[in-house]
Formats: C-alpha cells, sequence, structure tokens
C-alpha cells in the first residue's frame, strides 16, 4: 500500500492511499475525507479503457462513504466524446446514487483544451435535456491540494 | 533366416532416425511456439492501432469544433462590424 505523503507533502493532505493503477490512471482514496481521486497518466484514453478503469472506480464507491470525486485530467491533450458523454451523463448519475454529489476537475493549463472541454459540455448537455448537473457541486481546481481542501 | 533378420531391423531403428524424430518433434513445437508468439504480438499491435485510431479520430473531432466555434465566432465578428457600421451611419444620417 502506497501513500501520497511522498508526492503531495501538506499536512492537510496525507493519508490517501493507492486503490489501483492501470496503464491510463492511478486512482487513489482516503475513506475518512470520503474523497476518491482519479489521476489520468496518460495524453489519451480510449473508451474502453476508460469505462474499465471508471467501472473499477464505480465498484469502489459502491463500498459506500464517499462523497468526492477528483478527477485530475492534467495529463490529457486530447478527448472522445463518446467519453465524456458516457463519464458525464452515466457514470456521474449512477454515482450520485451512491453519494458522490461534490466532483472537483483539474484541467490541463491549455486554454484551448478548457474551451474545448466547455464546448463539449455544452454540446452533451443540449444532447441530454434530463441531465443531473444541478444536483451536483462541480468546481475546477488548479492544485490536487486545492480540490481535496475545497 | 533373412526374413526374420528384415523384421528385427523394422523395429529397431537406426540411432540418426531416432535423432532426427526427436530434432524434428522439437522443431514442430518451437514453430507452434513462434506462432502462438507472433499471434500474440500481433494482437497487441492490432489493439494498439485500434486506439491510435481512436485518438485520431477525437483529435480530429476536436479540431473539427475548434473550426467551427473560430468560422461561428467570424460570422459573430462580422454581424457586429455591420450592426455598428448601420448604428453608425443612421447617427450620422439623424445629426445633418
Amino acid at each position: 500500500m502506497t501513500s501520497m505523503n511522498e508526492t503531495l507533502p501538506s499536512p492537510g493532505i496525507l493519508e490517501f492511499e493507492i486503490a489501483f493503477e492501470q496503464r491510463y490512471a492511478r486512482v487513489w482514496f482516503n475513506r475518512s475525507r470520503k474523497i476518491i481521486i482519479c489521476q489520468l497518466l496518460t495524453d489519451y484514453v480510449p473508451i474502453d479503457d476508460f469505462k474499465e478503469a471508471f467501472l473499477e472506480i464505480g465498484v469502489l464507491i459502491k463500498s459506500g462513504g464517499f462523497e468526492k470525486f477528483i478527477f485530475d485530467k492534467r495529463a490529457l491533450r486530447a478527448f472522445h466524446q463518446p467519453t465524456m458523454e458516457w463519464y458525464f451523463i452515466h457514470w456521474k448519475k449512477e454515482m450520485l446514487g451512491y453519494g458522490v454529489k461534490t466532483h472537483r476537475k483539474i484541467l490541463p493549463e491549455e486554454k484551448w483544451f478548457e474551451k474545448m472541454v466547455q464546448l463539449a459540455k455544452a454540446q452533451i448537455l443540449a444532447d441530454h435535456p434530463d441531465h443531473i448537473i444541478d444536483q451536483l457541486d462541480i468546481a475546477y481546481c488548479d492544485t490536487l491540494e486545492a480540490a481535496i481542501l475545497t | 533366416m533373412s526374413r526374420v533378420v528384415s523384421i528385427v531391423y523394422m523395429k529397431t531403428p537406426p540411432e540418426s532416425f531416432l535423432l532426427f524424430k526427436e530434432e524434428l518433434k522439437k522443431a514442430q513445437l518451437e514453430k507452434e511456439r513462434l506462432i502462438l508468439h507472433y499471434e500474440q504480438q500481433l494482437s497487441e499491435v492490432n489493439l494498439e492501432l485500434y486506439r491510435l485510431k481512436e485518438q485520431i479520430n477525437s483529435q480530429q473531432d476536436m479540431m473539427r469544433t475548434t473550426l467551427e466555434y473560430a468560422s461561428n465566432l467570424e460570422i459573430r465578428l462580422t454581424e457586429v462590424k455591420e450592426e455598428v457600421a448601420q448604428t453608425t451611419s443612421a447617427y450620422r444620417k439623424s445629426i445633418y
């Protein structure tokens, strides 16, 4: 079991443990803080691998006790619209049923990527008027520390 | 007598033949192993190609969205310029 202490030295964010790690993602959790962190590791994640990772995160969430999900997408340089749609519409909705209503996202620094995400999100919301975005607390952060503490 | 000798000879093939048979068996096993290895590598390459194709498609989609966005901005900018020109023109007419 690995601790985040080496990479995140701030006193308030210690004691995260690795749930699992695969080629495309590393997942951390802290039960006392009720937080799960998913850190993407590559510039692109194919949809099948993305679903595999998020279904595994889903199993962890379903074990109970988690309220916040932090998605660190800083490694990404391209995203797949159907993947984003599945994550945004289906996965988040299902996880809301298990108590995860707080989402913190960390995007790459590139402004064009942020704009692309905004455009894609707007399109997804327009295509799915029954979305649950109003029931979620979503915010963008610059660092993991900020995402954990806000 | 010669018939008996012949039968005995058939029952015990020469050592070189046995060695050859053994080598042949080893070669066949090695061939099967190499085929499996090759098929596994080919499968991995195909999977990676599939992933790269998906990534390229995604990047193309993002470029298309970017160009559509830029194009819409350009159209909107032209409209605003025309509106400003018309308003300015109407204002001048009202003065003079």
